[in-house]
């Protein structure tokens, strides 16, 4: 079996066994109650420095999307690839790859779930995981 | 605050100087604005320098080979708006009565670079492909295009029309006229953005010298280039935003507008920061040429070509001119106080007396400066 290791500690969480879907790691600012992801440990809104971890959803929409043909320095997977924000029901814009449909089925609007697949093979880590979102499976719940 | 003047600029065509140090192109630049103005470096008390690639100390390296007059040097660094920002702040320095004379420069060399990344080596957008320039602003296109229905060929005409420009511009690094084919048919970067549709990169430098309204009468009769209004921003939070180029853009020109005593139906010609074809439509809303919105249909209409209602980057841009990120603040300077002075030969713009630059920093919108000057 292919050693999965995560692209960063401290981004998204994997229920074991498949128990529950998969969620980004965010946190929440006590003050003004705005979420944030990636966590952060100060509010760049109201400047509260009292923020909580909390299990951002993992369904929204997609807000943008670009096909990038020319892959900057530093990105070692295949070319050309998805790149879109999905807006989440708590208001952050997650920029994330985009896989499971192809660009001409793009559309922003459309409604999108995470999930957790292969960035690039290490070839001393092993097989280096990532936060992606694909099309959802089934709608939305409101 | 005393009123200040543009008292001479300078700038070096954009482009690839291989063989040429960084601090040489910078000193070409200085060499050209102290000319302009009249003025020897031993008489400036004052100078500061944007970059953003050239390590440290880069405003000595180019000014120490002028010569060793021990005056402050001040090293800038916003981004793409290194050198618009140290503009502003050789501003302040003479408008608070601090000195009398300032040099401002801008200089960079990025030829050995290619696509801008705007991650650093530990950011998660590295490994994963999504924090390079040309997808930010694909994003940015992206929806725009969806909200307002603009198509790919109407945001292509930019570069069509900016590439005419500088086609007029012997400053350009780009002078080669463009067809809609050509800029929709070159190389696909990132979505909807063609290679075309990117500014290269390259080398450059551009300098302006300062001064008070007074010691430029104690000169000349003058007209004289006025420094009628600036400002400088930084970001706010906007919800799920975090690469808005838009609202940083509107705050920081209206602070400028405000300043000025006038608004964007008085300005006459504009030099924006069109690093990308979407960036110049965007602008053009932020800057308040028009509505939200009707960017595209300000473009379809002529206006901003020059000989039109509000003529937008008579050099060429970002796109056509080149975009060396610290020196591009300073070129719109040139470019504009060349404009009012009415010596910007075949891309003169009729009678211009108001006109502003606008630069943004930093991966969509960390930093951007506005100035007003006028005549």
């Amino acid at each position: 079996m292919t050693r999965t290791v995560p692209i960063r500690d401290g981004l998204f969480h994997v229920p074991p066994s498949g128990a529950a879907p998969p969620h980004l790691i965010g946190s929440r600012c006590d003050d003004c109650a705005r979420s944030f992801f990636p966590s952060k440990n100060q509010c760049p809104r109201c400047s509260g420095r009292a923020l909580a971890e909390i299990a951002l959803s993992p369904r929204g929409t997609l807000h943008t999307y670009t096909v990038i043909h020319q892959a900057p320095p530093g990105y070692a997977g295949p070319v050309p690839y998805v790149v879109g924000r999905v807006e989440l029901p708590e208001g952050e814009r997650v920029l994330a790859p985009i896989v499971g449909v192809a660009p001409s089925g793009l559309r922003t609007g459309m409604p999108m779930e995470l999930v957790i697949g292969k960035a690039f093979d290490d070839p001393e880590k092993g097989e280096v995981v990532t936060y992606q979102f694909r099309p959802a499976r089934e709608p939305v719940r409101p | 605050m005393r009123p200040v003047v543009v008292l001479g600029v300078g700038l070096i065509r954009f482009g690839r100087y291989p063989d040429v140090p960084v601090a040489e192109l910078g000193q070409r630049a200085c060499w050209a604005a102290l000319d302009d103005a009249g003025v020897a470096w031993r008489d400036i008390p004052v100078a500061y320098c944007g970059h953003a690639f050239q390590g440290s100390t880069m405003g000595q390296r180019v000014l120490n080979r002028i010569g060793l007059t021990g005056v402050p040097i001040i090293n800038v660094e916003n981004a793409c708006a290194s050198g618009s920002t140290a503009f502003v702040a050789a501003y302040q320095a003479v408008a608070s009565g601090m000195y009398d004379v300032a040099l401002a420069l801008g200089v960079e060399k990025m030829s050995f670079k290619g696509m801008i990344d705007a991650t650093r080596p530990d950011d998660i957008e590295r490994p994963l492909g999504t924090g390079a320039m040309p997808t930010k602003y694909a994003l940015i296109a992206r929806r725009y295009m969806d909200d307002y229905g603009l198509t790919a060929a109407a945001l292509a005409q930019v570069s069509v029309k900016n590439h005419a420009n500088g086609c007029r511009n012997p400053y350009a690094q780009h002078q080669r006229r463009l067809t809609l084919d050509e800029v929709q048919q070159s190389r696909m970067i990132s979505d909807p953005l063609t290679l075309y549709q990117c500014s290269p990169t390259g080398d450059g430098a551009a300098a302006a010298v300062i001064t008070t309204e007074a010691v430029a009468r104690q000169r000349s009769a003058g007209p004289f280039v006025r420094v009628a209004g600036c400002a400088v921003g930084s970001q706010v939070f906007v919800p799920g935003e975090p690469d808005d180029i838009s609202e940083i853009t509107k705050r920081t020109s209206r602070r400028a507008y405000e300043m000025w005593g006038g608004g964007p139906d008085d300005l006459d010609v504009v030099e924006l920061h069109d690093c990308f074809t979407i960036a110049e439509i965007c602008h053009y809303e932020g800057l308040g040429l028009c509505g939200e919105g009707e960017g595209q249909h300000l473009l379809a209409s002529g206006a901003t070509g020059i000989g039109g209602r509000i003529p937008v980057n008579p050099s060429g841009g970002l796109l056509s001119r080149g975009h060396p990120v610290g020196a591009t603040g300073m070129a719109q300077i040139a470019e504009i106080t060349w404009q009012l002075r009415e010596q910007a030969g075949e891309r003169q713009v009729t009678g211009a007396k108001a006109g502003v630059t606008h630069t943004l920093g930093g991966g969509g919108g960390m930093a951007c400066a506005v100035t007003v000057l006028t005549r």
